[in-house]
């Protein structure tokens, strides 16, 4: 059990640290601040929106889904900015989920009846939260449809009544009932790809900086396991009865407890601060936090058993931190990102981590992240056994 | 109890240790006296297991191998660097060394406390080390290296950069342990220190050991000689080779301040001496004379001082 002593003198020494409280917690915090309040209004999207598609089906055969497929989506203004591709219901879906459209309309069979009858009726939008310029832009047309054909839904359900023997003094009260049961866009069901909410800034660069943040504790725990051999400490250390492999398990115990605490602070801080949004599946978000701390640590440990001296690690390590955290998509969302450059943030820690918080954020359950911690537990698990491979090899230290 | 045979470790093509032999006995001080650089750190490094030895043999109790947990649990080493966590205090750091010898409960706190009394700190146990002197910081990492009560304590240059009296301190501390059955080595460039603890000595230089044995028996060494120290500043190259030429004068060194030879003659050189400087038109402040000592064999084994 001499590994836990080694990580609780770690935790203790890293607590009794001021600066590095700052860069762990504080600074996270203050750039989540900073880039959330920056991006939240506009967040998610390309900035500026080119053409884009949108799939199409009406099971309706009657005359609203035919007004709305060619006199709405087939208009001059509208044709310039979406490309309505015509499909199938289980297509349409398939193609929001795969992202080969950035929406998909569906007009349910009888639409038009119901609404001639004065039932309730609605379109259904199933839209990508990872584009929300272009959902919003869809929205804002079925809105514009919608509210016209509430009109004449309450303009047809009045003369029902009064065809009915209602009082035509009653009509305007009537329409007034009418406008608050149903309002403008009640005519429209929204669903995000497979039931997902959609994530804002704040959630983003919440999930973002903590990862990004996650490397650079990793970076202090190399350091200071380097400190150590150039102070003489790992030295002493081994002229005592404690095997190599236990100083490195106690490392990379230590630095996971230091990462643990620094995730659970930006967690609940942000949450009560910020009001992030973690999404509501703590066991998926306990799972993949471990699994992300387990990979940083061990990804430090390993860079501590080939670095030459702490300054190397500092310098070298701060450059591979920050190109790890923009391609991650610690600091540029990933959406955004040229596709190759998507490609390779899959090659970094923090961004399977980011991709996982962010499934949790839309409101998906621990089995939605468990490819995201699989890979981070392998990583972790590789680079452990370098380490403890790397170590062997290794003569003890200075005295 | 510690036996070392022709140790040898290459850094590079470069010996830093070079066929070192020598043994220590059960209860004795011994010495490891040599400048910076001699590879007198190597040597124990090898000792200590944290270094491979290209050639040689080190042998525990009669015994081969250095990294067995009976080895580890028989030596202390008190290493020439404060190794211990700067941002804990005295009793944090010393507990977690004692826990990392398998101590807990009961003895280690009982150990710790003793570990703090002969470092003389137990009143300050609580502070962090980073607030400490040099010195003290020194008695600490002294004490860490007591905790699980080894046979054979290492220490190396237990006091560069200290105070007088933290100095003093711990040659008290060689000596108490000493005295309760301990047996150390003891390396340092400091001659003084040397002699004045341990009871044989090696002196090492450029990775070999160039003599060995007690003190009386190294002192023979010297044949005699005593080592003169004429203080005089600025002293030129014409001087230097006046007393060069003068017999039964050898190992003539210039410091920034003084130049130091040994004399065969003992006092009687004296008068030629002096006059190599009247003639030569340099001031004297002074001139000693002294017995035969550490310095004055390595004077006249390296033609170099300790310090040089």
């Amino acid at each position: 059990m001499k590994f836990v002593h080694i990580a609780f003198k770690d935790l203790r020494i890293s607590l009794r640290d001021k600066k590095g409280i700052a860069l762990t917690i504080l600074m996270p915090l203050i750039l989540i601040f900073i880039l959330g309040l920056t991006f939240d209004s506009r967040f998610g999207d390309s900035g500026s929106v080119s053409k884009y598609k949108v799939a199409f089906f009406a099971k309706d055969k009657g005359f609203l889904a035919k007004t709305l497929r060619q006199d709405v989506f087939g208009s001059k203004e509208i044709s310039k900015m979406i490309e309505v591709v015509d499909t199938t219901e289980q297509a349409g879906k398939d193609m929001v989920a795969k992202g080969e459209v950035s929406a998909f309309v569906l007009v349910p069979e009888g639409f038009t009846d119901q609404v001639m009858r004065g039932e309730k009726a609605e379109l259904e939008l199933y839209s990508d939260p990872g584009k929300p310029w272009r959902r919003e832009i869809t929205k804002a047309v079925l809105d514009s449809f919608t509210s016209q054909v509430a009109a004449i839904q309450t303009g047809f359900e009045a003369i029902d009544a009064v065809t009915n023997g209602i009082d035509p003094r009653l009509i305007p009260a009537v329409m007034e009932k009418l406008k608050a049961e149903n309002g403008t866009g009640e005519l429209m069901r929204e669903t995000t790809r497979a039931g997902r909410r959609q994530v804002s800034a704040f959630q983003y660069y919440a999930a973002g900086m903590t990862v990004m943040f996650l490397l650079f504790t990793a970076l202090a725990g190399t350091k200071s396991m380097l400190e150590e051999k150039e102070a003489g400490t790992f030295g002493r250390l081994l002229i005592t009865p404690t095997q190599k492999a236990s100083f490195l398990a106690g490392k990379f115990l230590g630095i996971m407890l230091v990462s643990l605490l620094q995730v659970l602070a930006i967690y609940l801080v942000t949450r009560l601060l910020f009001k992030v949004d973690w999404g509501s599946s703590l066991p998926g978000l306990a799972l993949l936090s471990l699994a992300a701390v387990a990979a940083c640590a061990a990804m430090a440990v390993f860079v501590a058993t080939i670095a030459k001296s702490s300054k190397t690690a500092d310098a070298i390590g701060s450059i591979v931190v920050q190109v790890m955290a923009l391609l991650g998509g610690s600091m540029v969302p990933l959406m955004v990102m040229p596709k190759f450059l998507q490609l390779l943030g899959k090659g970094t820690i923090n961004g399977w981590a980011l991709t996982g918080y962010l499934k949790l954020m839309e409101g998906r359950d621990y089995t939605a992240v468990l490819p995201e911690a699989s890979v981070l537990a392998l990583i972790a698990a590789v680079f452990l056994a370098f380490s403890l491979l790397g170590l062997r090899f290794q003569e003890g230290g200075r005295i | 109890m510690l036996t070392v045979t022709n140790l040898v470790k290459d850094f590079s093509g470069r010996k830093s240790v070079n066929g070192v032999s020598f043994s220590v006995g059960e209860g004795e001080v011994f010495g490891l006296l040599g400048p910076n650089g001699a590879g007198k750190s190597t040597t124990i490094a090898m000792i200590c297991g944290l270094l491979s030895p290209d050639q040689g043999e080190i042998r525990f109790a009669g015994q081969a191998g250095v990294n067995t947990k009976a080895v580890r649990q028989f030596i202390g080493l008190v290493p020439q660097d404060i190794a211990l966590y700067p941002t804990l205090s005295a009793r944090e750091n010393l507990n977690f060394w004692g826990r990392m010898y398998g101590l807990g409960g009961k003895v280690l706190r009982q150990r710790v406390n003793e570990a703090l009394d002969i470092a003389g700190l137990a009143d300050r146990a609580s502070e962090r080390i980073e607030t400490y002197s040099g010195g003290m910081k020194r008695r600490i990492n002294i004490a860490a290296s007591l905790l699980h009560r080894p046979k054979l304590l290492i220490m190396d240059e237990p006091t560069v950069g200290i105070d007088p009296q933290s100095r003093n301190h711990i040659l008290e501390t060689v000596r108490l342990l000493n005295s309760q059955g301990m047996a150390v080595i003891y390396t340092s460039h400091y001659m003084e220190e040397v002699e004045s603890v341990c009871s044989r000595v090696a002196i090492m230089d450029h990775g070999k050991v160039l003599a060995q044995g007690s003190l009386k028996e190294l002192a023979q060494l010297a044949g005699g000689l005593d080592v003169v120290t004429v203080e005089a500043q600025g002293v030129g190259q014409d001087v230097l080779d006046c007393l060069k030429g003068i017999a039964g004068v050898s190992g003539v060194t210039a410091g920034s301040d003084e130049i130091q030879f040994l004399s065969a003659g003992g006092p009687e050189v004296l008068p030629e001496v002096l006059a190599c400087f009247v003639r030569l038109g340099q001031k004297v402040g002074g001139v000693k004379v002294k017995e035969p000592n550490l310095e004055t064999v390595f004077l006249q084994l390296t033609g170099r001082n300790l310090r040089d």
